[in-house]
C-alpha cells in the first residue's frame, strides 16, 4: 500500500467495499450464475480530456451490451462506439471502438427500480481517417478501463429504460479520460438451456 | 540418546531401510502444475521462472530471460539443465539460454519440476539447478489442442500523435499460437505440436539500439514442432522424442554490447527410457543427437556468426533398488562438432563422465542422498558431487540439508570463452577485443543450505532456509561501456580475470496457506548478499537484487473461474559495467536499477465443459517503472487474452 498514489489505493479499497456493499442490499435477488441474459442498446454523448478536447470533439457513441449474473453480482460485455470530430482541418478525425468486459452490482431499490455500478476494461482502438500514413498506422489499439454507473426503471414486463455515465481512462502514453452519458433500452429473459451449458 | 542417533544418521548414509528413496522429498525441489501456470497465465516458456520460488532473473527484451537459480551463478553464467521428459536439451550459446527455443507450447505441460540444489539427475551434474518440463500423457483416443495469445503494451500515442504531445508507437506482442495432436493407445500413445511466437521489439530504447544493425525490421518470429512416441513394454518403456525450432530473433551478445539481427535454430532427436532386468534391477539408457546453429540474418555489416555446433550424446545407468536404497552408477558420453567456414582451431571435442548416487531411507522420518560424478575430457578433467538430507523430526516439522562441491571447466559449457579459447574468434569483425590477464583455472564451488519446515496441518506449511556459496578460482569478466551516441549502442573490450572469489549468504522464507477451500495465499521471500570476496566478483554479482518478495493469492470460488493475483517486489540492482555509460547517455540509462514494484492479476475462466479456456492477463497493473538491465526494456502496463482448446475426445 505505501507504493500506491492515494488514488489507487482508493480503488483497492472500493474493490472490496462494492461487494461488501451486497450484504446490505434489502431487495437484491440472488439468481444462478449465467440464468437470465439482459441484453442492451444506449446512446449518448460525452467529453474526451481536456488536451484532446481542445482538438477533436466527442461528437456521439452508441453501445450495445449482454449481462448476466455471476459467482457475485454481474459480468457483462459490450461494444461502443464513439466519433470524435476534428476542430481543425489539419487533424483528422477518428472513431474509436471500446470492446470490454465488465463485472458489477446492481442493488434493487423501491418504485421498480435499481442502480448499478460496474467495473470495465478491454481494448480501445482508434481508427483515423488518415490517408497520409500506411495501412496498418491507421488504426491503433490501446488497453482502457473505468466504471459505469446509472439507474434504471422496469417500464414494461421484462424492459427497463436506463440513465448512465462512464468513466473511461484510456492507457495511451500521455492519458486521455472519456467521460459519456447515456440513456437506453435493455430487456432481460431467462437464458436457454444451451447457453448455461456453454459457461459451465 | 535416540537424539543424538538421527544426528548421527543425519550426516551418514544408512542402508538398512523400509521406504523407497523418492524425489519427492529431496531437498530444493518445487513443483509448478499446469492449474498453476494457467492460473498465472503464463504465455511462453521462459515465463515459467516467474512462478519459481527460488530463481532470480532479468530481461533485456522482456521475452528472453537470463536466470539465477537459487545464487548458483549471477544473470552472466547462464547454466542451467533444462530437460523435457526425461530427455536433455542443450540450447545454450555464447552465455545465453533461451528458454523459449525449448519446442513445446505452454499447453502440453503437465507439471514443471524445479530442482535449486546441485546434484546428479539422470547423468547430468546440475550445477545451475534443472527445470524439467513434463508434458501431459495423453488420454486413450485422440485428443487435441490449440491456442491463440495476443498482448498489447500500454502507452501508444492515440490522437496525442497528431499534436506537440506525440510519442513513438509501442506496439503488439504477439500473436503467439501453437496447436497439438495426441493418439494414446493402451501401451502407446504418439504426440505431435506445432508453436509459432512473433515478437516486435517497441521499446524506444531496445529499437535504438537494435536499429544499429538492422534494417527497420522489428519483429522476431520463433517456430518449434515438437514429436514423442512413447511405448510400454513388458520389460520397461521407451520414449522417442524430439524437436525442431528456428527463431530469427535480435541476439543480444553482451559481450559485444548490442544486439544482433541472426537465424537461431534448434534441432534434437533422442530416445530414453529404462529396462527392468530383475526385479530390483534395471537399466536407464538416453541416446540424443542435436544441432544448435547460429546463422546469419539481414544486417547492415553483412555479419554471420556461422556456427553450427552438432552434438551426439549417450547416458547407460543401471539402478538398483530396495525398499530401503536406490542405488545408481553410470557412463555419459557427449561428443561435438563445430561446423563453420570461419576458422576454428578445435572444431571437434567429447567428454566422456562417470556417475554415481545413492539414496536411503532407512525409515519413514529420515532420508539421505549422496551423489558423485567425474567428468573427463582430452584436455580437462572436474569432480562433482553432493549430498542431500531430510529428517521428519516429527509430524510437523521437517530438517533438510544440501551440500555440494564441484569444479568447471570454461570447456563444459557454451559460453563465448569457451568457443574464444577453441580459436572461434569474432572479436575484429565486430571492433572490440576480449583480453585474458593472467591464467585462467577451473572453477570451484562449494554450496551448503538448510531447510526448516513446519507443517501443522494440511492447510499451511512455513519454510525457513538459509544459505552459503564459496565461490573461487573463478574467472570474472568485466567491461567498462562505453556509449556510443551516433549508434545508440555500448561498447567495450572484455577483460577475463581469472582467481576471483566470492562468499554469498542467503535467507529465504516461504508460507502456503489454504485459507479457505477457494481461497489459498502464498508468500516467498529471499534475501542474498555477498559478504566477501575479490573486488571484481563483488561489482559483478551487485546485478542480482539483494532482496525479492512475492506474493500470490489465488481465488477459485468454482472450479470454472478463478482471479489470481501476484504482487512482487525487487530491491535495487547495480551494473557496474555501465557505470561510464551511464554518464554519457544521459538519463536513458541508468547503472543502479531502481526497487520494482509491481502487481499482476489474472483472470481465467472455462466453457463448454472444460474444452474453451480463456485467460486474460493484466501485467504490471499499476503501470509502475519495471526494469531489469540497464540497457534493457522498461515494461508498461501490459494486458495479455488467450483463448485455449481442448479437444479430449474426438471420434477416431
Amino acid at each position: 500500500v505505501l507504493f500506491l498514489p492515494k488514488n489507487k489505493i482508493f480503488a483497492v479499497f472500493f474493490a472490496f467495499l462494492l461487494p461488501a456493499l451486497e450484504n446490505f442490499t434489502f431487495a437484491q435477488a440472488k439468481e444462478t450464475p449465467f440464468s437470465t441474459i439482459k441484453v442492451g442498446i444506449n446512446a449518448g454523448s460525452g467529453r474526451n480530456s481536456a488536451f484532446i478536447n481542445n482538438y477533436w470533439k466527442l461528437s456521439g457513441f452508441g453501445q450495445g451490451y449482454v449481462e448476466f449474473p455471476f459467482y457475485s453480482g454481474q459480468v457483462g460485455a459490450g461494444i461502443a462506439l464513439i466519433r470524435n470530430n476534428s476542430r481543425t482541418a489539419d487533424k483528422p478525425d477518428f472513431r474509436s471502438m471500446f470492446a470490454y468486459i465488465g463485472w458489477g452490482y446492481e442493488f434493487r431499490l423501491p418504485l421498480n427500480t435499481s442502480f448499478s455500478l460496474a467495473y470495465r476494461m478491454g481494448n480501445y482502438s482508434m481508427t483515423f481517417n488518415d490517408d497520409t500514413v500506411n495501412e496498418n498506422l491507421k488504426t491503433e489499439s490501446e488497453f482502457a478501463a473505468g466504471v459505469q454507473g446509472g439507474c434504471s426503471m422496469l417500464v414494461y414486463d421484462n424492459i427497463e429504460v436506463s440513465l448512465g455515465a462512464s468513466y473511461i481512462k484510456i492507457f495511451t502514453k500521455n492519458k486521455n479520460n472519456i467521460i459519456l452519458v447515456n440513456a437506453g433500452l435493455s430487456y432481460k429473459f431467462v437464458s436457454p438451456a444451451w447457453l448455461k451449458e456453454i459457461f459451465q | 540418546v535416540k537424539r543424538l542417533f538421527q544426528v548421527v544418521l543425519f550426516f551418514l548414509p544408512v542402508c538398512l531401510a523400509a521406504q523407497t528413496p523418492s524425489d519427492d522429498i529431496s531437498p530444493g525441489r518445487q513443483v509448478i502444475t499446469s492449474s498453476m501456470l494457467k492460473a498465472a497465465g503464463i504465455i511462453n516458456i521462459a515465463e515459467i521462472v516467474t512462478l519459481a520460488d527460488k530463481v532470480n532473473y532479468s530481461t533485456i527484451d522482456g521475452f528472453t530471460k537470463n536466470i539465477s537459480v537459487n545464487n548458483l551463478s549471477d544473470f552472466r553464467k547462464q547454466n542451467c539443465t533444462f530437460m523435457i521428459d526425461g530427455q536433455k536439451y542443450d540450447i545454450g550459446i555464447f552465455d545465453n539460454q533461451n528458454m523459449n527455443l525449448l519446442p513445446v507450447s505452454v499447453s502440453q505441460i503437465d507439471f514443471v519440476e524445479i530442482f535449486t540444489e546441485p546434484r546428479v539427475v539422470d547423468g547430468t551434474f546440475i550445477e545451475g539447478g534443472l527445470i524439467h518440463i513434463h508434458t501431459k500423457k495423453p488420454a486413450r483416443g485422440i485428443t487435441a489442442f490449440a491456442n491463440e495469445i495476443v498482448g498489447n503494451e500500454t502507452g501508444d500515442p492515440g490522437p496525442y500523435r497528431y499534436t506537440d504531445k506525440a510519442t513513438p508507437n509501442v506496439d503488439k506482442i504477439g500473436p503467439f499460437y501453437s496447436v497439438g495432436i495426441n493418439y494414446g493407445s493402451k501401451n502407446w500413445f504418439a504426440e505431435a505440436s506445432y508453436k509459432n511466437e512473433e515478437t516486435f521489439d517497441t521499446d524506444p530504447l531496445i529499437m535504438k539500439q537494435v536499429a544499429f544493425l538492422n534494417y527497420n525490421n522489428f519483429k522476431t518470429n520463433l517456430n518449434s514442432g515438437w514429436g514423442a512416441l512413447n511405448i510400454n513394454w513388458p520389460f520397461g518403456n521407451t520414449e522417442i522424442s524430439g524437436g525442431v525450432t528456428s527463431h530469427d530473433e535480435f541476439f543480444f551478445l553482451r559481450q559485444a554490447g548490442y544486439e544482433i539481427p541472426v537465424a537461431r535454430a534448434f534441432s534434437q532427436l533422442g530416445v530414453n527410457g529404462r529396462i527392468k532386468a530383475e526385479e530390483n534391477i534395471s537399466v536407464k539408457y538416453s541416446a540424443a543427437y542435436s544441432t544448435n546453429e547460429m546463422n546469419k540474418r539481414e544486417n547492415k555489416i553483412d555479419f554471420n556468426f556461422d556456427l553450427n555446433v552438432k552434438k551426439i550424446s549417450g547416458i547407460l545407468e543401471g539402478v538398483y533398488s530396495n525398499s530401503a536404497a536406490v542405488f545408481s552408477a553410470g557412463l555419459g558420453f557427449d561428443r561435438y562438432e563445430a561446423l563453420s567456414k570461419r576458422y576454428i582451431r578445435q572444431t571437434e571435442f567429447e567428454r566422456k563422465s562417470l556417475f554415481a548416487s545413492l539414496a536411503v531411507m532407512p525409515n519413514k522420518s529420515f532420508y539421505q542422498r549422496i551423489d558423485f560424478l567425474y567428468l573427463k575430457d582430452r584436455d580437462f578433467n572436474s569432480l562433482k558431487g553432493s549430498m542431500a538430507n531430510t529428517w521428519k523430526m516429527d509430524s510437523y516439522n521437517t530438517l533438510s540439508s544440501a551440500f555440494s562441491y564441484f569444479e568447471h571447466n570454461a570447456g563444459e559449457d557454451m559460453s563465448f570463452r569457451s568457443w574464444y579459447e577453441r580459436g572461434y574468434d569474432i572479436y575484429k569483425e565486430l571492433k572490440t577485443e576480449y583480453v585474458v590477464i593472467g591464467s585462467p583455472e577451473k572453477n570451484k564451488t562449494v554450496t551448503a543450505d538448510i531447510f526448516y519446515k513446519i507443517k501443522p496441518d494440511s492447510l499451511l506449511s512455513v519454510e525457513l532456509s538459509g544459505g552459503y556459496r564459496y565461490f573461487y578460482n573463478y574467472n570474472v569478466e568485466k567491461q567498462s561501456f562505453q556509449y556510443s551516441e551516433e549508434n545508440s549502442v555500448f561498447y567495450a573490450p572484455v577483460y577475463l580475470f581469472p582467481g576471483e572469489e566470492l562468499k554469498i549468504i542467503s535467507a529465504g522464507l516461504t508460507v502456503n496457506q489454504k485459507i479457505l477451500p477457494q481461497l489459498s495465499h502464498k508468500l516467498v521471500y529471499n534475501y542474498q548478499n555477498d559478504i566477501s570476496g575479490t573486488g571484481n566478483f563483488r561489482e559483478t554479482w551487485k546485478v542480482v537484487p539483494a532482496h525479492s518478495l512475492i506474493y500470490i493469492l489465488d481465488y477459485q470460488p468454482v472450479e470454472s473461474f478463478g482471479i489470481w493475483a501476484k504482487i512482487k517486489y525487487l530491491s535495487s540492482s547495480v551494473w557496474y559495467d555501465y557505470k561510464y555509460a551511464n554518464a554519457q547517455a544521459g538519463t536513458d540509462y541508468n547503472y543502479e536499477i531502481a526497487p520494482r514494484f509491481s502487481v499482476d492479476l489474472s483472470f481465467q475462466k472455462w466453457f463448454f465443459n472444460r474444452t474453451l479456456w480463456v485467460n486474460l492477463l493484466l501485467r504490471n497493473l499499476f503501470n509502475r517503472d519495471e526494469k531489469y538491465n540497464p540497457s534493457g526494456v522498461n515494461f508498461a502496463l501490459t494486458d495479455f487474452f488467450q483463448v485455449h482448446f481442448y479437444f479430449d475426445s474426438i471420434p477416431e
